[in-house]
């Protein structure tokens, strides 16, 4: 809420103390701007949250901000109630929101402020009698004053003598200059007058167009406000001199009691032409208000130095509404440029306290780009064979695509009725969107002929080294000619030189945008054989087995002689279980897995085995 | 006393106590503490709308003349201020400790700077400029644009240029969204170095536009000419660190911004005002800030990590992705992030996509391990045009398959097995067969 009061006050002063600069060097300061129509609607709308009455310092500031402006309070008898409600409920330990409130209170009509309560003046009143701070002293001085107290001048001044020693601050001094004029009676002293000169001595300048205070708007509005006022109340003449007020005013807001800077400025556009020969002056005071003044156009100069020779002393023609003057200067012959125009106010009634200046403005006088040719040729390098020129009228186009190739020089004339700041012939390859721009050079000084040569082995790098089809577009432009034209002269089909640009090192570069995707590429299993096949020779590796079988039938083989004794089974059985080992370690178990469980039919087997071997060969010697 | 003195002096009471009493907005935000440099105290008035937008937004801005000699970003080790605002094109050299490197280092530790500079410029925002691989032209030389300047404003020397925003860079995040009105600008041209890859062009001029010295004929090849005419130049640094550089002040001030152009009968706004707040909520990291976190990835169908992932495997990869919007993390929506599985070159690259009703900004890539072996990496390298850059990589390792791992019978092979056990049955009938044969007795 806070800021953005502060930002509309600042605004209003803002939009106002910036308007379009002045020739800045010029060696009068005059006003820059004034303060536009449209500035007090905004200020306005900015203060609409004053009237919701949830915050009496808003409410106040915004009172006396309308009050300022001129606009009409609304509800200014809630407002009054609750600004008067507002007060009764101050206690002084702070002294700006009872100064605001009842200054507040002052400005709405029908309004007045209750005296004040115990607690509250009783701060004050300490304030005004040990205070050390001019900036307090004066709100509780104000404050008083507006609620019908009294107040010792006398005791005021010499606190504030103590206070600006201890803080000489372009704002302490300020709030010193303005308690110091809360009851003066004509013919009191003044020692604070003295300290005036201090003061304006710390201001800033810039750039030889405003006067400022560190601390920026609030300290300067302070310290020109409390001169002015203690000007006005003590009745001493004015201790500021001329372009020091035009300075300062041009840097804030202010009301100028005794002083009326007048501004002088070139309303609308500034440049003269066949269609518009008439200068528009705008003159008003610092609020955008007429003035009643006679002006008139004393000298109109070139940028060389030259008077414009009939030019002397036109009467401006002043509108209706006093705000515009316009100068007619249709039946005088201008060249093309720059001029200076000397606008001079005349106060007719001889009015004393409007500053009226003699102003400097630049006015340009601009015409027609006129009658352009263009040729566009083909040469050699080697000036072999002749050039072939196509010869264009502007805004023609080449009827047909032109063709180079490295040993070609691509010729671009061009003759213009006028020097121009801007020949600029431009190549946009069709396929990269790029643009390449060469300046055309006159072809000797001073003239308004103008050449270019693009030999497609040298100027080979500038385009990159990128062949391919490009568009040539001519642009001739200048300060002085209201219609720069961009004119496209047709399509070439450039064969450049070949050569490698120089490109940024990948590997430090950033690739915005997303990257095109990877799918892995998994490697195929290598072919098999067809199944019919393995099992083909499955059943001719099993053949042989098959074959003893059948042999043996036929001889007739047997077990017969398996002696009837465990061993023999035994054996057999663990020779068995050994080769179930194998089968199952070759299917799933692991080797470890399969020693273990092949220790067991395996000693079996060694045990028995032994036996049965024994046995039989036992059996044979008998 | 006259009536009138009084209603003034209210209101410079008014401007006073406001001013005085508090300089910047009650709204405390850790990162918002802002210096702003200035030529002279006017600027802070030119530019009002412009600092009052950034108040509002609860910016604590610091105002002070760049030739302030206590000036300092840093005090016992400790960033004073966590964003810059350079309004001081004139300046030659900085007050205080600050100095183009002090500067640098600044960047370097996260902090933003905007840069406003003129042709007017000092020796401490070109060497400044240099550091960011920007360089400005030479004094005295302006954009000038013959066929498109504003009338209004510009002093006849057609340095008021008006920018077609077409010409703005392609990035919403950067420079707002729609922008259809023309910007206002007046000022230097600046020319970026072809080898800094961070720098960005966000507004480059018209192809009709050059910059020279507009009190001079053309005697030699202009700094930038047409397109090449960088106006406003971005850099984001791999800290994410941002920087903006404009060639023209004014691009920024109230002038500009309240200023309006003729459009089909009608008064126009100019799009300055809302081309400096977005660029303003770029730079001081309002905009396009992203983050990334929780990492997880895991088998299909598992939940945990692996020690170890095999060969072929499908691997699920998920990871929250978020944006910081109007101050709080929200789920990123983007559908252009891309994982890596890199092992030195990527072998699988692949667009994440956000898991269907999270709104947390989870997102999810699905892949199958390559068949090659090694240590890979995760990995996400975000790199869009006014994001901060995000990466993120996760090492895992990948092994070949164990031998228990493999086909356990081909059918190719079936003669090999069925030549083994076949050897197996025929050894213990024979064993059998051999010992205990009797021959028949030729008596039988």
């Amino acid at each position: 809420m806070r800021s953005l009061l502060i930002s509309s006050a600042l605004l209003l002063v803002t939009i106002w103390s910036v308007s379009s600069g002045v020739d800045d060097k010029a060696e009068v300061v005059v006003p820059s701007g004034f303060l536009c129509p449209n500035c007090y609607e905004r200020a306005k709308s900015v203060l609409e949250k004053a009237w919701t009455l949830t915050d009496p310092l808003v409410t106040s500031y915004g009172v006396l901000v309308y009050n300022i402006l001129k606009f009409d309070i609304p509800k200014a008898q809630e407002v009054c109630k609750f600004l008067q409600t507002s007060l009764d409920g101050q206690d002084g330990t702070k002294t700006e929101a009872p100064f605001a409130i009842s200054s507040a209170i002052t400005k709405v009509s029908g309004c007045k402020a209750a005296a004040l309560k115990p607690a509250l003046k009783q701060n004050l009143d300490k304030i005004l009698k040990e205070g050390t701070n001019s900036q307090d002293i004066y709100y509780a001085a104000e404050t008083l004053k507006n609620t019908g107290g009294a107040v010792d001048t006398a005791k005021i001044a010499e606190l504030l003598k103590a206070a600006t020693k201890a803080d000489d601050s372009p704002q302490s001094l300020g709030y010193a200059l303005w308690a110091s004029t809360v009851g003066f009676k004509s013919g009191g002293k003044l020692e604070i007058w003295e300290r005036i000169e201090d003061v304006i001595a710390q201001a800033d300048e810039i750039d030889k167009q405003y006067l400022q205070f560190e601390g920026g708007l609030s300290v300067t509005a302070a310290v020109i406000n409390g001169v002015f006022r203690l000007a006005d109340v003590s009745g001493k003449p004015f201790p500021l001199k001329n372009d020091q007020v035009v300075k300062f005013s041009n840097y804030l807001i202010s009301r100028k009691t005794f002083m009326n800077p007048v501004y002088i400025g070139i309303s609308g556009s500034n440049v003269l032409n066949d269609a518009n020969k008439v200068l528009s002056v705008k003159v008003a005071d610092l609020f955008g208000r007429p003035v009643d003044v006679a002006v008139s156009l004393e000298s109109l100069t070139s940028s060389t130095g030259t008077k414009v020779g009939d030019i002397q002393l036109v009467q401006a023609v002043p509108s209706s509404d006093k705000k515009t003057f316009t100068v007619d200067l249709k039946s005088k012959t201008l060249a093309k440029g720059f001029y200076k125009a000397v606008l001079v106010p005349k106060s007719p009634k001889n009015d004393k306290k409007l500053i009226l200046l003699p102003t400097t403005v630049q006015v340009k006088v601009t015409g027609k780009l006129g009658a352009v040719t263009a040729r566009v040729g083909v040469a050699d390098t080697d000036q072999q064979s002749q050039t072939k020129w196509h010869d264009l009228n502007i805004k023609q186009k080449l009827s047909s695509k032109l063709e180079l190739d490295p040993s070609n020089k691509l010729v671009i004339k061009v003759a213009t009725s006028q020097s121009l700041h801007q020949v600029f012939v431009i190549l946009k390859s069709k396929a990269t969107k790029k643009e390449v721009a060469f300046i055309a050079q006159p072809e000797s000084d001073g003239k308004t002929d103008y050449k270019l040569e693009l030999d497609l082995t040298s100027n080979a790098k500038d385009l990159g080294y990128n062949s391919g089809a490009y568009e040539i577009t001519l642009i001739l432009g200048d300060f002085f000619i209201d219609d720069s034209v961009e004119w496209v002269l047709g399509d070439v089909q450039l064969q450049v030189a070949s050569g490698k640009p120089k490109a940024p090192n990948p590997l430090y570069g950033i690739a915005y945008g997303p990257k095109p995707e990877i799918k892995h590429q998994f490697r195929t299993p290598e072919p098999r054989p067809a199944r019919v096949l393995s099992d083909a020779f499955t059943i001719l590796t099993l053949s042989p087995l098959l074959i003893l079988f059948i042999l043996w039938i036929k001889i007739g083989a047997n077990i017969s002689g398996f002696p009837a004794s465990l061993s023999a089974v035994l054996f057999h059985l663990g020779l068995g279980g050994i080769f179930g080992v194998y089968v199952l370690f070759w299917i799933k178990l692991t080797m470890f897995e399969a020693l273990k469980l092949i220790s067991i039919p395996g000693f079996i087997t060694f045990i028995f085995g032994h036996r049965l071997l024994s046995y039989l060969s036992d059996k044979r010697k008998a | 006393m006259p009536v009138t003195s009084r209603w003034i002096s209210c209101l410079i009471v008014l401007i006073a106590s406001f001013s005085l009493g508090k300089v910047t907005t009650q709204n405390s935000s850790a990162n918002k503490n802002t210096l702003v440099l200035l030529d002279n105290l006017a600027i802070k008035e030119t530019h009002s709308m412009f600092f009052r937008k950034l108040q509002d937004s609860g910016y604590q801005l610091t105002f002070k003349m760049a030739d302030d000699a206590g000036l300092s970003l840093k005090k016992y080790g400790m960033w004073l201020y966590q964003n810059v605002i350079l309004f001081a094109p004139g300046t030659d050299e900085f007050g205080g400790d600050l100095n183009p490197e002090a500067v640098a280092e600044f960047v370097d530790h996260g902090g933003n700077i905007l840069i406003a500079a003129s042709p007017a410029s000092g020796d401490a925002v070109r060497d400044l400029a240099a550091e960011f691989g920007v360089e400005l032209d030479d004094p005295g030389s302006y954009v000038i644009d013959h066929l498109n300047f504003d009338a209004n404003i510009d002093s006849g020397r057609h340095t008021v240029v008006s920018v077609d925003p077409k010409n703005l860079i392609e990035a919403e995040i950067l420079v707002g969204s729609s922008n259809s009105e023309a910007i206002l600008y007046e000022g230097a041209s600046l020319l970026l170095d072809p080898d800094n890859p961070l720098v960005l062009e966000i507004l480059t001029a018209s192809s009709t536009a050059y910059s020279y010295d507009p009190e001079k004929e053309i005697s030699e090849y202009p700094h930038t000419v047409g397109k090449n005419t960088v106006l406003v130049a971005g850099l984001q640094a791999r800290n994410n660190a941002r920087v903006i550089f404009c060639g023209s002040l004014d691009l920024f001030s109230d002038k500009y911004a309240v200023a309006t152009a003729q459009r089909g009968g009608k008064n126009v706004k100019y799009g300055n005002e809302k081309l400096a707040t977005a660029l303003a909520q770029w730079v001081f990291k309002e905009k396009g800030v992203l983050r990334l976190s929780n990492v997880t990835h895991h088998k299909a169908g598992e939940k945990n990590a692996p020690a170890a992932y095999t060969i072929t495997e499908d691997v699920v990869y998920n990871v929250v992705l978020e944006e910081l919007k109007d101050g709080s993390w929200t789920g990123y929506n983007g559908n252009d992030v891309q994982l890596e599985f890199v092992r030195i070159d990527p072998f699988v690259r692949t667009t994440l996509t956000k898991v269907a009703g999270n709104k947390a900004g989870l997102y999810e890539a699905k892949f199958k391990i390559p068949d090659v072996y090694g240590v890979f990496q995760f990995k996400i390298d975000y790199h869009r045009k006014g994001y901060t850059f995000l990466s993120s990589t996760t090492q895992v390792s990948v092994r070949p398959l164990q031998h228990t791992q493999y086909e356990r019978f081909i059918p190719s092979a079936y003669p090999y097995y069925a030549g083994a056990f076949s050897m197996i049955g025929g050894v213990f009938i024979f064993s059998c067969v051999f010992l205990h044969y009797r021959e028949k007795d030729k008596s039988d």
